[in-house]
């Protein structure tokens, strides 16, 4: 019997993250003309900084030494569970620390990345992030205190000591929905704003742009320092909610998915990067279940997931070029135009 | 006595090489406020080169470009294209370059600098821009009004005529309150009845705002029409300089266009 509840929480718990990835990148490629082919970095970033601060910090302020139980040991995880199911104010207040704090080291990671190479062409930015996002890999596989290859265990669900995994689940579903909302409500505002008009001027022709007196790669980097930030969230929310990190999580495989969904959804909106996350995440949490069927299928099932995907994208691209929601005008200047139209008709 | 003339632009010996290729060579000249300059010369002759240098796209080998920001002159040439558009200089290209997914109406709202809705903490908080956006809006409809063209506001570029396309550029500048205009050959691809229209339109905008305007074009008979002093570039070097009709009866001139 297929636990139905438990696949629910599981899979909108995947949607919400992925759909915060999708929604900024709506923002920063779609919207803006950044094309970011390094979404995993950011997100990457975000995890890692995540486990950090959720196990490093929590075992120190605990009493525990690290040094002699670091979080990558059997010790150290044999602690943190202790902790975490005995005092959840602590797990609580260290869990929003380290989602302030990726919110803002990622945003700061990716303004000061994309400030001095935003100005060559929108395919070298593309590259250069793809590059920053392996070198990052690259870093983590280095570096023992985050665990090398092998990666962290045992961070902690922040809801974890309410006991019952449902209604924890439930709670971080919760949480993770209010952080998407958040996203999908900032992302909204700015493109109903003059700012959302200038990215799009900037996107169509970014010399005119300048000639307009937008500083472009001002305006592009601060947009980055945004949706890195938010990406970063979706990293910590990943990590604590999977409970692990290792490197192989984070390798470029994740940013195309995120594209696929925007590709799918529609790249212009916010909406359509959303139920694109939707119908993808969907695809990723069923394929399991096709693949525990293994014996009784005709052909293997690890080939199912580009399969699937691919043959999406192609009907979809077929039947709605530009993605299933494409951009619609403002909802604002066009109501406030018409009105004084009539004022002065 | 004649009256004093103030000038709103001066270049000083300005040369531009590429590579060794001498591209301008000492051109000066002085554009006078509330003037239509005309701005001729064969193919290759460095005219958009010292638009590009005037606009902040290339910086000039050698002198210097003065502009006079509010009662003094500054030089201009080595800033950033943006901080010269914020001295309110605003060119068009040879090629018309509106934003094709912004509607015409949004083409004219994207100009105006420094708006409250442009930074990301105002932008999420519509209030802080409401009312600017409003006033905004009033004056893009106020100058579609004025040349007849409201019944383009929500089209986009790409259901506009050439005609059209080509206003919505000079008018971009005139949302944006420019003092000075380069245009770079607006009349190119019209047919006579639109050029003219086009011209009368510059015409009356400098006559309603004493703006001045800088015109590079190669249709040389209409252009003549309008133009209240011309230079003739040829090979990166001032050929002539003068009224319309003293320019068009210059020996030199016609040589450079039309050969021995």
């Amino acid at each position: 019997m297929i636990d139905i509840t438990g696949f629910l929480i599981n899979w909108l718990e995947y949607f919400a993250i992925y759909a915060i990835l999708a929604v900024t990148l709506s923002l920063e490629s779609g919207i803006s003309g950044i094309t970011n082919f390094g979404k995993v970095a950011f997100f990457g970033l975000g995890a890692y900084l995540g486990a950090i601060i959720n196990t490093y910090l929590l075992l120190a302020i605990s009493g525990v030494d690290v040094v002699k139980a670091p979080p990558y040991t059997a010790e150290g995880v044999i602690a943190l569970i202790e902790i975490s199911t005995l005092n959840p104010a602590l797990v609580l207040g260290v869990f929003t620390l380290s989602i302030l704090v990726s919110f803002i080291v990622t945003g700061v990671f990716g303004y000061l990345l994309t400030y001095p190479i935003i100005r060559v062409g929108s395919g070298f930015v593309g590259f250069t992030l793809l590059c920053v996002g392996e070198v990052l890999r690259g870093i983590y596989v280095n570096m023992e205190f985050v665990g090398g290859t092998n990666g962290m265990l045992g961070i902690p669900q922040p809801f974890i000591w309410l006991g019952i995994p449902m209604l924890s689940g439930l709670c971080y579903l919760l949480l993770s929905v209010t952080i998407l909302a958040l996203t999908y409500i900032v992302t909204d505002r700015i493109l109903g704003s003059p700012l959302g008009r200038t990215l799009r001027s900037i996107r169509d022709d970014d010399i005119a742009a300048l000639c307009l007196g937008k500083d472009v790669p001002k305006i592009k980097s601060k947009i980055f320092f945004l949706t890195s930030g938010f990406s970063g969230v979706a990293g910590t929310l990943y990590a604590c909610y999977v409970s692990s990190v290792n490197p192989q999580m984070f390798v470029t495989l994740v940013t195309f998915n995120v594209w696929a969904m925007i590709i799918i959804g529609g790249s212009e909106s916010p909406i359509g990067a959303i139920i694109g996350a939707l119908i993808l995440t969907l695809i990723e949490r069923i394929l399991p279940l096709i693949a525990s069927l293994n014996e009784y299928l005709p052909f293997t099932p690890d080939y199912l997931r580009p399969v699937f995907i691919g043959l999406i994208m192609t009907i979809v691209l077929i039947k709605y070029p530009r993605g299933l929601i494409s951009m619609k005008p403002p909802k604002f200047i066009k109501s406030a135009v018409e009105e004084l139209i009539r004022e002065a008709s | 006595m004649s009256k004093e003339v103030r000038h709103i632009l001066a270049t000083r010996n300005v040369s531009k090489y590429f590579e060794g290729v001498k591209v301008l060579e000492k051109v000066s000249i002085t554009i006078p406020e509330g003037g239509i300059i005309g701005l001729i010369g064969p193919n290759g002759s460095g005219k958009t080169t010292l638009f590009n240098i005037i606009t902040g796209f290339h910086v000039p080998s050698e002198g210097e470009v003065l502009y006079r920001a509010s009662n003094e002159f500054i030089r201009i040439d080595g800033l950033n294209p943006h901080e010269i558009y914020r001295l309110r200089i605003v060119r068009t290209f040879q090629l018309p370059r509106l934003f094709h997914s912004l509607t015409v109406i949004e083409n004219l709202l994207v100009t105006p600098v420094g708006q409250r809705g442009e930074s990301i903490l105002n932008a999420v908080r519509w209030r802080t821009w409401l009312e600017e956006e409003k006033n905004l809006v009033k004056k893009a409809l106020g100058i579609l009004a004025m040349f007849n063209k409201l019944e383009i506001a929500f089209k986009y570029p790409a259901q506009l005529s050439v005609a059209d396309i080509k206003l919505v550029e000079t008018l971009r500048g005139l949302m944006a309150n420019a003092r000075l205009y380069l245009l770079d050959e607006p009349l190119a691809g019209l047919d006579f009845a639109t050029a003219r229209r086009l011209l009368n339109f510059i015409k009356e905008i400098r006559n309603s705002y004493n703006v001045t305007f800088i015109i590079i074009e190669h249709r040389i008979d209409l252009l003549m029409e309008t133009v209240d002093y011309v230079y003739v570039l040829h090979n990166g070097r001032l050929l002539a300089s003068g009224k319309p009709d003293e320019v068009i009866q210059n020996p030199d001139v016609v040589k450079a266009y039309v050969g021995e």
